[in-house]
């Protein structure tokens, strides 16, 4: 039979790299129809510069962000008058470069956005898998705190936690998870739990695959994309949330350079130097309009059924 | 069906009303660091006496279960104990700053409808043009827009570079007029002051813009997709077909149901609403709930931010309880 | 078909129902159970059913949809547990198990299923979907297991070259054939078919018949053949049960089940079946009412409301047991154990 079998050149079983090349097509199909939305073509590229920008922060910045010559404070940026080459786009209160601070504060941006959003995905979906699949007293519980959780606006409740757990680069990953879980755990439930009712779950019980392997073998991979755009948007609104923190000094402390915290800064001298607040929330700005185009557009992509939600 | 539905909606507010004040509660004692030393914290020195009063004051002196009860029978006679630094009870002080908070937020959702409302109903008839295009990308900026740097450029451009709008505040010194509903808005008209009315309205037109730019956004986006689905239904067809004027089916026929989902949006962005305040009333130097708040946490003055933020959460529940009853009502498909 | 085959061994039961019962509790809200907290309601989708699986037999279910018949096969399998009796495969009771012993009947009892676009996991290559089943079984070698893969790929008419497609590249016959594989990899003794063919076109439904008639002879397996089109079950059963309501109401050899149906359901619900030969043409019995809704717990006979031959309090009052008259099995107060209850028929034909 097996001699048989080996003879049949033509039939070739899927190997060990077989998952790779599956995921490989899936990552080429998807680049595919991204070039069918140029616009979170475009967001996705700009994304990609400011993490690369946050990882190499240290290299390209032309001046120090955290030290500046106090007798050239305040110059304003190069094309006005008064303005030099040397500071693209001026000096603040303390002579630093305001494009290096911007340069050097994407770090704080980009890392406790990703890592707010990361242990958010994980922790929520965790749940919420598990709670769509037992139900139960499981699921009563953590729904009736996710309830609670969402009775407070975000932004108030990670304004009032932290003031009480006092500002700090750990606190702020944990006052942002603990409330950002909530939106990923109703996600993942209601999905779960349409997902288990399903015939290939059934399927799968009655080959008696273990019920973890079934939510993470079975389950997960139906639901994965649909977490993924939400991640995506979240992301965004994660930074908004960090740089808003940072604004109220309840966030990244100076000299540490945030966005948050150099526009606030930069309120002091709103009459005579506008260009302090004005250059890091745009650049913000710029950050979170990618990040949404090309959240939107990988939800074309990816959901097409949650379109125009 | 649809009163027991209501009547367990209603009922379901208590046990998370609880939940909430457990949560506020717990993270008053549990988070690290004595509240008594975090409060006198930069007094530099303070006598033992002053500690141990302070400490009789907010009753730590006493075991968690009974903190936990005498905050709790508090609360449900309406008191959110006492504002450390301002030595007043906290819902004095939040009624007090409640009104100017108010004007504030319907300013804003009034901003929001007038810009976002036209914009979408522009779009959703003109969808796929260069308008609808425009205004899309538009709104696209607003959602993403950080409010508090919104704010800040607004206060460059019209404050500072233009001088049209006053910088911060309600109003300026030197207006008189007798309080009536607290909304400076009303009242000023009410006592037949214009020049007052016009002060007043210069202070509230840039934070109002500042809140409700987002949840503009926000009201296009909604009002397009609905009135599309509308535009496409049968009974407008039939308008069309009976020879109405195609305004005629826009406006009368098609907004009325269009306009549905705008209302529930609504209520739902009463939280973004409130925590943008927060925000905005930092910017704006607006005395009102979001201020004292954020003073009290400079302040240190725990007992007036666990207050307002209980207060805050009590609102947010409630908005959402209505907006939950109204949606039973508005929406034709949960009749039962 | 009609007659015994060699193989089918009447002596011993594979499978034995003995009164199962299985009853959904209705969620209740908090308010409602704190108004009336003792009025608990119920979906009495099984109540009570008793009947025996013979090794090498084709055992038709038949019924209308919502009477219980798919939360039967499902029971069967052990995906629902039940409220109460007993389920016993091999003279095992199914739910008093060790872990092993259920990873061993999870490899003799396998389930086909009625959607083949929902039985399939999308996010799935056939290969994955058949290798997990393989490894269910206990294979981890990967050449064996790639050669099981294509052996049962070619067994269920597919060839290798669709292994690394997935369930939405196939048309629903394709798909139906993916799921038995996935059932055949467990090497399984007893197959539960939740009808099977439903969902497909009727000129793929004798495809997939024609398979399943195969593999029962080639592998010697035993079915339980659930449907609800009477065509289909005549033509695959070796004996029928009929449901109604969350019971069976007759049971026979399928022969004699479609010639001389013994209860007034069956009557009925035979006289439904179009005939080709115009000489044929039964007179159609029209049930008068509806279904009654399975949340209320049924006194008497479960037909009473719709019933055409009813006697009167008896059926109203005591629920018929299902006894055995002339080879069937029927529930029906018209039939004593010895025979026809002649005094409740004539009372009945006078009635006529």
């Amino acid at each position: 039979m097996s001699s048989k079998f080996n003879s049949n050149a033509t039939i070739s079983f899927p190997d060990k790299s077989f998952w790779w090349q599956k995921r490989l097509n899936d990552v080429k199909s998807f680049f595919k129809s991204l070039r069918e939305h140029p616009s979170a073509m475009i967001g996705g590229i700009i994304v990609l510069i400011f993490i690369l920008m946050a990882i190499f922060s240290p290299f390209i910045i032309p001046h120090s962000s955290t030290s500046g010559n106090l007798e050239n404070r305040l110059a304003p940026p190069m094309w006005m008058e008064g303005g030099s080459g040397e500071h693209i786009l001026g000096t603040d209160e303390q002579g630093i470069d305001i494009l290096s601070r911007i340069i050097h504060g994407s770090r704080v941006s980009i890392v406790v956005g990703l890592l707010a959003t990361v242990t958010s995905v994980v922790v929520g979906t965790t749940l919420g898998l598990i709670a769509g699949y037992y139900r139960g007293w499981f699921d009563n519980v953590v729904s009736r705190v996710a309830d609670i959780i969402l009775a407070f606006p975000f932004l108030i409740f990670a304004i009032f936690m932290m003031a009480f757990l006092g500002p700090g680069f750990m606190n702020l990953i944990f006052a942002l998870t603990f409330i950002g879980w909530v939106e990923f755990f109703r996600l993942a439930r209601g999905e779960s739990l349409v997902e288990h009712n399903k015939e290939y779950v059934e399927a799968a019980k009655s080959l008696g695959r273990r019920s973890i392997k079934i939510m993470v073998d079975e389950i997960l991979p139906n639901i994965v994309q649909t977490i993924f755009v939400l991640a995506t948007l979240r992301f965004g609104y994660m930074i908004i949330m960090e740089a808003s923190l940072s604004f109220l000094g309840l966030g990244i402390q100076p000299p540490t350079p945030a966005w948050g915290s150099m526009i606030a800064s930069g309120r002091d001298y709103m009459f005579n130097a506008w260009w302090l607040s004005t250059f890091p929330g745009l650049t913000l700005l710029i950050l979170v309009l990618s990040i949404n185009l090309f959240g939107e557009g990988l939800r074309d992509i990816l959901d097409p059924k949650m379109k125009g939600k | 069906m649809r009163f027991v539905k209501i009547i367990e909606r209603v009922l379901l507010t208590i046990p998370i009303m609880i939940g909430v004040a457990l949560l506020v509660f717990l993270f008053m004692r549990l988070t690290p660091g004595d509240p008594v030393d975090m409060m006198m914290g930069d007094a530099g020195n303070v006598s033992e006496k002053e500690i141990e009063a302070l400490t009789a004051e907010l009753n730590l002196d006493k075991p968690l279960h009974v903190q936990l009860t005498m905050y709790l029978s508090d609360l449900i006679k309406g008191d959110l104990g006492e504002s450390y630094t301002k030595r007043k009870p906290v819902t004095e002080l939040v009624f007090e700053t409640l009104p100017a908070t108010v004007e504030l937020a319907l300013a804003a959702t009034f901003v929001s409808l007038i810009i976002g409302i036209p914009i979408g109903v522009i779009s959703a008839v003109k969808q796929n043009k260069l308008i609808d295009r425009v205004s899309m990308g538009g709104s696209f900026l607003g959602i993403s827009m950080p409010p508090f740097w919104l704010g800040i450029v607004l206060i460059l451009l019209f404050s500072v570079h233009f001088g049209l709008m006053p910088v911060k505040g309600r109003i300026d010194f030197g207006y008189q007029f007798p309080t009536v509903t607290g909304l400076y808005v009303i009242d000023s008209l009410l006592a037949g002051d214009f020049e007052a009315f016009k002060n007043v309205v210069k202070h509230l037109v840039l934070p109002a813009v500042t809140l409700g730019a987002g949840m503009g956004a926000i009201v296009a986006r909604v009002t397009r997709s609905s009135m599309i689905e509308t535009l496409r239904s049968d009974y407008v067809t039939l308008a069309r077909a009976k020879g109405v004027k195609e305004w005629r089916v826009i406006v009368i026929h098609a907004l009325r149901n269009g306009l549905i989902p705008v209302v529930t949006m609504v209520g739902l962005e009463i939280g973004v609403l409130l925590s943008g305040n927060m925000i905005v009333e930092t910017v704006f130097g607006w005395p009102g709930l979001g201020r004292l708040a954020v003073d009290g946490i400079f302040n240190r003055d725990y007992p007036l931010v666990q207050g307002v933020v209980m207060f805050y959460a009590f609102v947010f529940v409630f908005a959402n309880l209505i907006v939950d009853i109204l949606y039973t009502y508005l929406d034709p498909k949960l009749k039962t | 078909m009609l007659t015994d085959t060699p193989v089918v061994n009447r002596e011993e039961p594979i499978l034995k129902l003995r009164d199962v019962k299985k009853y959904y509790k209705i969620k209740r809200s908090l308010l409602e159970r704190m108004v009336s907290p003792n009025k608990d309601s119920h979906v009495y989708a099984v109540d009570g059913v008793s009947f025996d699986v013979y090794s090498g037999e084709t055992l038709g279910l038949v019924g209308e949809s919502g009477c219980g018949k798919s939360t039967l096969g499902r029971t069967i399998v052990n995906l629902h547990g039940i409220t109460e009796g007993k389920i016993l495969f091999k003279n095992q009771d199914i739910h008093q198990m060790s872990t092993k012993q259920m990873d061993e009947f999870r490899r003799q009892v396998q389930i086909i299923f009625q959607n083949p676009y929902a039985s399939l996991n999308p996010r799935k290559t056939v290969y994955e979907i058949l290798k997990v089943a393989v490894e269910c079984r206990g294979v981890t070698d990967k050449n064996a297991i790639d050669e099981e893969i294509r052996q049962l790929v070619e067994r269920v008419g597919l060839s290798v070259k669709h292994l690394d497609q997935y369930p939405h590249q196939f048309s629903g016959g394709q798909r139906q054939r993916i799921g038995i594989a996935r059932a055949l990899a467990m090497k399984p003794r007893f197959i539960v078919a939740d009808e099977p063919v439903s969902a497909l076109d009727v000129s793929v439904q004798a495809q997939i018949l024609n398979l399943m008639e195969e593999l029962k002879e080639e592998l010697n397996l035993t079915y339980l053949f659930i449907a609800h089109d009477l065509s289909v079950v005549y033509h695959v059963s070796d004996r029928v049960a009929v449901m109604y309501l969350g019971q069976v109401v007759e049971l026979a050899e399928t022969k004699e089940l479609f010639q001389n149906p013994k209860h007034p359901y069956t009557k009925a619900l035979l006289s439904s079946i179009p005939s080709i030969e115009p000489s044929h043409q039964r007179e159609r019995i029209i049930l008068e009412g509806t279904v009654p809704t399975p949340m209320e717990k049924q006194e008497g006979c479960v037909f009473k409301n719709r019933c055409f031959m009813k006697i009167g309090g008896i059926c109203d009052k005591v629920r018929p047991e299902l006894t055995t008259v002339n080879g069937h099995q029927v529930a029906c107060h018209l039939y004593r154990k010895d025979g026809v209850n002649e005094k409740a028929v004539d009372r009945h034909q006078l009635q006529l």
